[in-house]
């Protein structure tokens, strides 16, 4: 593991198991910014970027017990809460999610298993890596989906480009990145 | 406990917006509850997240303010906030065999749901969500049963749940995901082995096309 992600993932730990408030306070340094600007890129006003990123990482807070490191990476469990929290903090909306944990789950056999691509070790930027080497129009098109809370329907519209275009772009960016980890690793973590 | 995988899925570009989150809430009930019955989606959703987490790592800095820190770090140990949408009433304990999130939306097993009889044979029961203007609920369908031939106004995202229907595109079982636009034509037929109940979001009523189905059309308008 990259020494970044690996001590995300202990702070997560201590914070889980001990209550550590040190281990909190480096995780917030790292999250809190990024998440500051993440929310005032989808629109957010500062005073309301900043209350959102705050009640974000209180729930990282309270639900640290639930990261499961084998399931996501830390800052894609970060998203998670962040995007859920922006739904009801900001839309006013539930957010409906499967429940890994429920025995009504319907599991995969063994043999079509597939593995999470930000928790290979040893890997943890190189989702980074590869979304930065997506023909440039893929790539903003993409970060824009994950930054500006829009449908492609909406996003087809501001751009003013046909909605089959936008859908073909995002499928050519997503099979760029499944193509590059058609392989499973050695041993997955 | 079901082994079969569903054979019909929701197209990529939903599942994108469910995992940015710009999927409303009626929609969403619908994928969570498809991704619950089917893990090759779950698995495509795990790596779309994945995208988010790396989107997110990427981000430029936004300093905080000043005391930020000192205020969250106050307030660790109050307990955590409520959410601003309105909370689900608790479900009572006991296995329905109905997948979270539904479940929560339920409150219930299928057989304890207060259905309302709609024509044709048709039973429905409303889902409440917090979007206005989008018409959330299941629908039960009898065994055999043929429905009149009809499209659809707006789209309609559909589920099935228990039983199996078939229309000229295909045969619709357990876990299936559906989705339709106003240019569909279809008369769906439940199979007979057994009632078939959906989760369904439609925006706007179903248009009966076919001949008995254009006498249904004025009533449908409640």
């Amino acid at each position: 593991m990259t020494a970044c992600a690996e001590s995300h993932a202990s702070q997560l730990q201590a914070v889980a198991e001990r209550k550590d408030k040190q281990a909190f306070a480096e995780l917030f340094a790292h999250f809190a910014p990024r998440l500051k600007t993440w929310l005032m890129k989808g629109g957010a006003d500062e005073t309301s970027a900043e209350e959102v990123a705050q009640e974000t990482m209180l729930t990282v807070w309270h639900r640290a017990q639930s990261y499961r490191p084998d399931r996501a990476a830390v800052s894609t469990w970060v998203f998670r809460i962040a995007r859920n929290k922006r739904i009801d903090r900001l839309r006013k909306e539930r957010r409906p999610m499967v429940d890994l944990d429920d025995p009504a789950v319907v599991k995969a056999p063994p043999e079509k298993r597939g593995y999470s691509w930000d928790i290979i070790a040893g890997e943890e930027n190189r989702l980074r890596r590869e979304i930065d080497a997506l023909p440039q129009e893929q790539s903003h098109l993409l970060r824009m989906f994950y930054v500006e809370d829009k449908s492609h329907r909406i996003i087809a519209e501001e751009l003013n480009i046909a909605l089959g275009t936008v859908k073909s772009r995002i499928r050519l960016a997503l099979g760029r990145l499944r193509n590059a980890y058609k392989d499973p690793p050695e041993a997955s973590a | 406990m079901l082994t079969e995988m569903p054979s019909h899925h929701p197209e990529e570009a939903r599942l994108v917006d469910y995992t940015t989150g710009a999927l409303h809430e009626p929609g969403s009930l619908v994928i969570a509850t498809h991704l619950a019955l089917c893990p090759s989606c779950r698995q495509a959703v795990a790596e779309l997240e994945a995208v988010g987490g790396a989107v997110l790592d990427a981000m430029p800095l936004t300093s905080v303010s000043d005391g930020a820190l000192d205020d969250i770090l106050a307030r660790l140990d109050e307990p955590e906030p409520a959410p601003c949408a309105p909370p689900l009433p608790p479900v009572p304990a006991g296995d329905t065999g109905i997948p979270r999130p539904l479940r929560d939306y339920l409150g219930a097993g299928y057989q304890q749901l207060d259905w309302t009889r709609r024509l044709g044979g048709v039973e429905e029961f409303p889902i409440t969500t917090t979007v206005a203007g989008l018409n959330t609920r299941l629908i039960k369908l009898g065994a055999g049963r043929k429905l009149p031939v009809h499209t659809h106004r707006g789209y309609e995202m559909t589920l099935v749940l228990t039983g199996a229907f078939s229309d000229h595109t295909g045969r619709f079982e357990c876990g299936d995901f559906v989705e339709l636009d106003g240019s569909t034509e279809h008369q769906p037929v439940i199979w007979e082995e057994s009632e078939c109940i959906c989760l369904a979001v439609t925006d706007q009523p179903l248009r009966f096309t076919g001949p008995l189905g254009r006498l249904l059309n004025p009533f449908l308008k409640q």
